[in-house]
This record gives structure tokens, sequence and C-alpha cells, in this order.
């Protein structure tokens, strides 16, 4: 049974793949503008290269065709050559990611961190002034562009205080060598601590800003769902066996108003992902999404194409995930 | 009174007041009860939803919750007294000495825990190194004394995972897990199939009889109080009406409003009887003036019922809280 | 036939009636959606009120601090930027293209989604299918991603921002139209509509729409909000609106260069920003409150 709901939702994600692969080969095809000369760039180049050039990059064939080829592909990995960076676009990309999904992971970790603990706070007393306060903070949360929010960090606790390093991912002084990509955890799975610790300085003020909204969003939803968690008849059932309160409140509430909360999270990690685009530029983050906004400045459409359909691919992904993890994991849903 | 308790009632609860403030002002769900209950007595409570007696013993529990609070009275356990007691004692009380069943077993069990896990929860949290025997034992025999099969395999299902009579045995096994005194049962049987209702209610009498429980059975069926408790007692938008054996009551009742929900109990022998509803509505239990609250949908009403009207002893252990009582047959 | 099936819109109007008089019970609601109109209002009224031209560059001004501070004139209130541009005045400008675009775009958004979520959920069948998987392939593209792609593609300006936030923004009325139809294309009215003949773009314009406007008037003016901030950040990346024109976004991009000596440029703009989506926030809370019952306590 479950096993076919896993199979049946996995069917699902195909005409959504292929869709998304469709937009995003439509997004770059139908830009003006001859690839092969922005390839060429100030390259002198005979008309007979032109052509040649042409071929090779299979611009003289029609455009389903080019889709299938671009399908096939990307299937196989090969996402052709990056115009700006002159080697292949996988590369470029399996060299970024880690950075951007390191930065994603500790933002949603930040801002679950955050929003449990207000969210039940705020639902446990609700109306009252902490619950006032947090929902006034959340909607600030929300209403606080990310770029502007990451410049005023960087304008307080880099450029007056001093207390953190304006960009980067790591002080170049520490070497760590590369297993997943993602700093922190490569450090500390080799024991470089001083590494980790200054890889966590630097992920610090990005990953607030990013995780902000976010921790805002999830805030409200906690706090929703708990209010009518607590309102349930188990909930009275519980306090009525002479449990204590904080067994009553983590045991039987919030381990069923986390599911909300939960699920929410994983839905907007397309949030997350876009949000990177900002905060990655703003902290000269070497991540995935700086590296498509650059390529839309320089024009290196296999790059920005290649990047564009990771991306969506990898939140298609976690909400198909999330999707399953829910079912799974919540016993009530009957299938 | 011919009836002089030998012992001192279990349960003492005098001038309960239990009160909401809402938006439409402050609501006196419970309006001054006084409620003994003796040691080893099943004590009925009914009356419509509404009438404020699942709030009066949520109260006794210490359940009610902001913007409810007990305005006034007493509440006493075994001569000590429940209310303004300080939030651990409460809940060494509950569960151990008090529990109490809800209505309905399918919302108030955690969907997300297993049985056992809410079973063994209870005993831990009561758990004063009684005895050498395992936690889990305890809970195999307490699902076996209310009857679920194969408790072995069924300790590790999920709530959802059980049909609805199960379910309300598995409420009931949490509720005795740690053999409490009394036993609070408010509607045990209401969102049950009838079939059904009978066999959890004459577990509810043999467990009460094995375990030497006091029960308060709290219905708004007057025919399962006829067959299952010693006494009763009839609540009317906030206030105790009647008190007394039951049997005396439903031969002869002192109340109106007893009289009226007699009246609504379909007899099944007679082909042509007609439930007679009680005409009227409960009153809004908001700026009440002092007078009768039945008033309104009383048959007997005279102008004397527009003061404030108390429990009149009627003698054999029975009150009611009607000027009238004493005139009728 | 009109006589038959009268009575959708006057019940609607009724409700909506009523939903407004509790918005306006809610006092920090009507304070935001003042704040709101005040920047409406100087958006409309820029040419009047900016003390100076937001384009006229003066390099004897340049990043000349605010009036508070040393070497600041009362003139120029928040200072000036790198070009020696009043700041003030380009903020008011500013507003001009955020409202602008957050109008147009959830006004053409909430149309094409109306209409799309109307056919899909009252049509149903293939019509649902087509709409329903391309609304599932855009929801697969993070939001900010899909509109970079997209400014990459076909270049800044006006137009091009407007065009690519509506291609992604009108999934969000749409599911939620799509959603309110299924669920009132079985209820009495409709089906006596159905009954005495009228014809189906009637029942779905005449009968369905008017009912669905509650959560439907939410939904836009939430989405305003997000819309804002969104275009802000394509012009603060320099793929939205171009210079010189005053977008907060790109004048908050601008101050990013002067972080350590001239705090004021990128600071400014993006309070206006965020004082503009709080006001917007507050006042679509408000509207919820008021017209959703469930979400009411």
């Amino acid at each position: 049974m479950r096993l076919g709901f896993i199979v049946e939702r996995l069917l699902q994600l195909i005409p959504v793949l292929i869709g998304i692969s469709l937009v995003v080969f439509l997004m770059m095809t139908l830009t003006p503008g001859d690839p092969v000369e922005i390839m060429l760039g100030d390259q002198l180049a005979t008309a007979e290269q032109k052509e040649s050039l042409r071929r090779d990059m299979g611009l003289d064939l029609p455009a389903a065709e080019r889709f299938i080829r671009f399908v096939r592909n990307s299937l196989s990995g090969d996402f052709g050559r990056s115009f700006f960076h002159r080697r292949p676009v996988a590369e470029v990309i399996a060299e970024r990611l880690p950075a951007t999904i390191e930065l994603t992971i500790v933002a949603m970790l930040i801002a679950l961190a955050v929003a449990i603990p207000l969210g039940v706070l705020a639902a446990v007393r609700r109306g009252s002034l902490i619950d006032k306060a947090a929902t006034v903070i959340s909607l600030i949360g929300v209403s606080m562009p990310g770029f502007w929010l990451g410049i005023m960090l960087i304008l307080l606790f880099a450029v007056h205080l001093g207390w953190m390093p304006v960009s980067g991912r790591i002080d170049y002084a520490f070497e760590v060598p590369r297993i997943t990509g993602m700093i922190l955890f490569d450090s500390l799975v080799q024991g470089r601590y001083a590494a980790f610790l200054n890889a966590l300085h630097h992920i610090l003020m990005p990953a607030v800003t990013l995780g902000l909204a976010m921790a805002a969003l999830l805030m409200r939803v906690t706090r929703t769902s708990m209010i009518e968690v607590l309102q349930q008849d188990y909930i009275v059932f519980a306090e009525a066996k002479g449990l204590s309160r904080a067994r009553v409140l983590v045991r039987h509430a919030l381990k069923n108003a986390l599911i909300p909360t939960v699920t929410v999270a994983a839905l907007e990690t397309g949030y997350l992902l876009g949000g990177n685009t900002i905060v990655e530029m703003v902290f000269g983050w070497p991540g995935l999404a700086r590296v498509i906004v650059e390529g839309i400045y320089s024009r290196d459409f296999p790059l920005v194409q290649a990047g564009v359909l990771v991306i969506a691919v990898i939140y298609v992904t976690v909400n198909f995930a999330a999707d399953v993890l829910y079912t799974l994991l919540n016993p009530r849903v009957k299938l | 009174m011919n009836a002089i308790p030998a012992l001192a009632p279990l349960l003492s609860i005098r001038g309960l007041q239990t009160q909401f403030q809402t938006q439409l002002g402050l609501v006196k769900a419970v309006d001054g009860v006084d409620i003994d209950v003796e040691p080893g007595e099943c004590l009925g409570v009914v009356g419509e939803s509404g009438s404020g007696k699942s709030v009066t013993f949520a109260s006794v529990l210490g359940l009610v919750r902001p913007p409810g609070r007990i305005a006034a009275g007493s509440i006493r356990f075994d001569g000590r007294e429940l209310v303004g007691l300080g939030r651990g004692e409460m809940r060494r009380i509950r569960g151990k000495e008090i529990a109490i069943t809800l209505q309905d077993a399918l919302t108030s069990l955690n969907p997300s825990l297993t049985v056992g896990a809410q079973i063994l929860e209870t005993l831990h949290e009561h758990d004063e190194g009684r005895g050498a025997r395992g936690l889990r034992e305890q809970a195999l025999e307490i699902m076996a004394l209310v009857g679920i099969p194969a408790p072995g395999t069924r300790l590790a299902q999920y709530p959802h995972e059980f049909s609805g009579g199960m379910r309300q045995r598995i409420m009931l096994a949490i509720a005795l897990a740690c053999r409490p005194r009394l036993l609070i049962a408010d509607e045990p049987t209401s969102a049950l199939d009838v079939t059904i209702q009978a066999q959890v209610l004459d577990l509810l009498a043999s467990l009460r009889r094995e375990l030497g429980m006091t029960v308060v059975l709290i219905t708004h069926d007057l025919g399962v109080v006829a067959q299952y408790c010693d006494r009763v007692l009839v609540m009317y938008a906030g206030q105790a009406v009647e008190v007394g054996p039951t049997r005396r009551v439903i031969a002869d009742p002192g109340h109106p409003y007893t009289r009226g929900l007699i009246a609504s109990i379909p007899k099944l022998a007679d082909p042509d009887f007609r439930i007679r509803p009680i005409e009227g509505n409960v009153p809004e239990l908001v700026d009440l003036p002092d007078e009768c609250r039945f008033l309104g949908r009383c048959p007997l009403a005279i102008s004397a019922c527009r003061t404030r009207i108390d429990m009149r002893d009627l003698g054999a252990g029975r009150q009611a809280r009607c000027i009238r009582a004493g005139e009728r047959q | 036939m009109t006589a038959a099936a009268p009575s959708a819109a006057g019940r609607q109007d009724s409700i909506l009636r009523i939903n407004l008089r509790k918005f306006t019970r809610d006092r920090l609601a009507i304070a935001a959606a003042a704040g709101v109109v005040l920047f409406v209002a100087m958006a409309l009224l820029a040419p009047w009120l900016a003390p100076h031209d937001p384009y006229d560059t003066d390099l004897l001004r340049r990043l000349q601090p605010p009036a508070w501070m040393e070497g600041g004139e009362w003139s120029y209130v928040f200072g000036c930027d790198s070009l020696g541009r009043d700041i003030v005045s380009r903020i008011i400008y500013g507003a001009r293209i955020s409202i602008f675009i957050g109008v147009a775009v959830v006004l053409l958004a909430t149309l094409v989604g109306t209409l799309a979520g109307l056919a899909a959920g009252y049509l149903g069948g293939a019509v649902d299918g087509v709409i329903s998987r391309i609304v599932d392939v855009l929801l697969g593209f993070p939001y900010l991603i899909f509109a970079i792609g997209l400014m990459g593609m076909m270049g800044p300006g006006l137009q091009n921002i407007i065009l690519a936030l509506v291609y992604k923004e009108w999934t969000i009325s749409c599911r939620v139209v799509r959603g309110e139809t299924l669920a009132t294309r079985e209820l009495e009215y409709v089906e006596a509509a159905r009954a005495v003949g009228a014809s189906r773009t009637h029942i779905m314009l005449r009968e369905i729409l008017p009912n669905i406007m509650s959560p439907l008037i939410v939904v836009a003016t939430t989405r305003m909000a997000t819309i804002i901030i969104l275009e802000a950040s394509l012009s603060f990346l320099g793929l939205g609106m171009q210079p010189p024109l005053a977008s907060w976004g790109s004048m908050v991009a601008d101050g990013r260069s002067f972080l350590s000596d001239a705090w004021w440029v990128g600071t400014f703009p993006g309070v206006a920003i965020f004082l503009l989506v709080l006001a917007i926030n507050l006042a679509s809370q408000g509207l919820r409150d008021a017209f959703d019952p469930r979400l009411r306590q």
C-alpha cells in the first residue's frame, strides 16, 4: 500500500520534470541574440567557423529535436560548456552546488530553531504580551526584504562592530579537504574544529538573512497548529492522567503540532532556494544561485539553463520527499 | 433523613461556582453546586448538554482552562481540599486517586502515540516503586482486565487501528491503570452504537465491583442511570435540581424537569407511547435573575417561583430545587 | 432566467459588506491601510511632493550625508547618492515603480488566474488536466529563480518585470479559484442556474465568481506585498528597473557599494520597502481575519 503510494507519486513527478525541462529549454531558446556570437564574444571568426560551431552545438536542428537532445544530455549530466568559465557546466555546478545546499540547510535549521519555541510559547500563552510580540516580530520578519536585511547586518556587525566577516565561506588560512563540498560537514568529520568554527562564523549572517522570513512563516504555522492541538480532547485527557505540563506539551501536543510545521518547511524550500540568489550576491557566497545571476550578466546561457534546471529539480525532489515523509510519519493518514 | 451515610463522603463539593469570561459576559456554567459522592457508590449525573455536569467534574480535577475558572466553593476529596491545590499536588491526584474518561475515545487518545505508550506513561508517571513487576506487565494486565483480546500485539498499535468500542475500553484501561479510588466516566457511551453501549456499561459495572471503585457516571440518558446507578443527581442550567436514590427519583420525581426527562424516555413496552420532549430551551447562563431557572419551561410555574429557589429536603435522602415539590403526588 | 437565479450577486454583496465592517473594527489594520494609502498618495503626487528632481545629478553633493549629520543640509534630508541625487526625492519617485508594478502584476495575474481557475474548476476534464499540469510545472520553480531566468532572457525593463512575475504569479490565484470553484459548483443556486439553462459562461462569471470574491481579495492583497519585494529583489540584482530610474531595489544595490562611507544611500530606500510591505501585510492580515471565519479565533 505505502510502496504503491510512493510509486504513484514518483510517476506523477515525471510529467512535472518534463514540463520543467521544457520551460527551461524555451526560456533559453526564445532568448534574443545568437548564442554563437555571444560565445565567441570578442573573438574574430570566419563564417565557416561560426557555421561549424553552430553545428557542434546542434543549433541547426529543429527545436523539437534540440529539446530531446537537451533532455537526454541533461539526464547524462552533460550540460554543455560554460561560455564564461570555459569548462563543462557540470563541473561548475558540482563545485558550487554544495555551498548553496549548505547555506539552505543552515538557514532552515536556524528558522526551525527560532520558530518552534516561539510558536509554542505564543500558542501556550495565547493572547499574552509574548504572543502579541511574536506576531509583530513575525510580521516584521516577512516584511523585511532579504537583500536590505543582509546589507544592514553587514553594516552593523561587519563594518561597524567588526564582529563578523563581510563575505566568503571560510578564511583562506584554513584548508579543508573536500568530501561533500559542504565545509561545515567536511571540517567536522575530519576533526578540523578551528576550520569548522571559522566556517560557522562565516555562514551565520547569510543564514540568518536567508532564514528570517522562513522563521517568521514557520512561527505562525507552529502557533496556529499548536493552538489547534491544545484544544484537542487528547490534551485534556493527557492532563487528566496527571502528566507534567512539560510532558503534555512536548510529547502530546508538540509531536502532533509539528506535522504542519515540517510540511510547510519542506514545501517552502523553494523560497530559500530563490532567496539564495540574493543572499549569495550580498554575502559573496560562492554558491550555485550566485553563478546563475552572474551567468545572466555574462549571457552564459548553458550555465544559466543548467543552474535553473538543477535548482528546480532539487526543489521538486524535496517536495516529493516531504509529501512521502508526511504520509509515512502520520499514522492517521490512511492510504 | 433515614439513609445516614456510614462513612464520610469520598468526594464532597460545596457551593461550587465555575465561570467563563466570554464576549457575551460572565457565563456561570456551574452556579452553586453541592454534591456528595459516597465511597463505593455509583452516582449518576444527568442533564442536557450545557447543564454544567461535565464542567462540574472537570473542576474537580482542575481541568477547567482559562477563560474558565473556579470562582468559589470547595471540593474535598477524602477530606482534602482540592480547590487551590498546587499544580504538582493536583498532578499526583489526577490519574492516581481520581481518574476520568472522556466522551469520545477517538479524539481523547493521542493519534500519534501507540496505545501501549499512552497506558505506560500513566503508570510511569505515578510509579512510586510499586512492586517489582515491570510496567509493561501491568499494562498487559489492565488491558486484559478491560477485555481487550491479544493485549501483547495490540499494545504496539495506534488508536485508529481499533474499533469504537475497543477504543473506549482502552481509555478505560488508561483511566484504571493506577487503580484510582474514584472514576469519573463522562458520557462513556454516547459516541457508541447501542449494542456496544451495553457492553461498555456492563464492563464498567463489573470493574467497579471487582476493584471496589467509586464511580460518577455523567450521562444525558436517564435510562442508563436507572440501570447502573445507586443514586442520581439531576443538573439543570448550572445547578443541581434534584438528588436522591435512583429508584425513588424515577418512581416519583420531585422536580418538574426530572419529570420531563423521564417522560422523554422512549418505552419500548408501550406501543402507544409518544416521546414528549420538554418544550423550550435551556436559558443562556449569563445574567440570570434570582428565580427558578426552569421557569420558562415549567408547566407548574406560579408567581412564587420568581424568587431565589434553594434545594428542599424531601426526606429519604432526597432533595429537589422546587417550591412545589412537596405538594404534588 | 435572471429571475430564476438571481441572488448570488446580492448575497455576496451583503457578505462583503459585513466583512468590511468587521475589518473597520480592527484598529491596527485600519492604521496599516491608512499607511498604504499614504504611500499611494506619495506615488501619485510625486512631482509635487519631491523637493528636487530625482534624476538631477550634482557631483558636488556626491554622498552628501543626511541633514542631521555633519555636512548635511535640511533641503536634502536623507542626503544624496553617489551621483549627488536627492535620496528623499528618489524614494518618493521610487514609490511609483513599486506600487505600479505591485498593482499591475496582481491585477493581471488575478485576472488570468481567475479565468484559468474557473475554467479548470468548473469545466474539469481535459481543461482542468492541462491547466493543472501547467500550474504544477510552474510551481516547481523557486519564484525568484524563475523570475531571474526570465529577466535574463527578456532583458530588463518595466514591461518585462511585469510579464516575468505574471507568468508565475497567476498560478496562485488559479489554485485558490479552482479550489473554491470545486467547492461551489455543486451548491443549490448553481444547480438552479444550470437547471434553468444558464450558459456555462454565465454560471462561472455571474454565479460562482461573485461568491469567491472574499478569498480572492484576501489572497490578492497578501500577494501584493510579495510582488513588491520580488520587484525590489530583481532591481537589486540589476535585472529589473534600469538606472537612472529610481527603483528602491536598485537604490539599495547602489548603496551597497558605499556601505562603509555612506550608509544612508542604501538604508533609506530599504526602510521605504520595509514600511510599505509591512503596512500591506498588516492590512491584509486584518482583511484575512475579517473575511475568513475559519482563521478567526
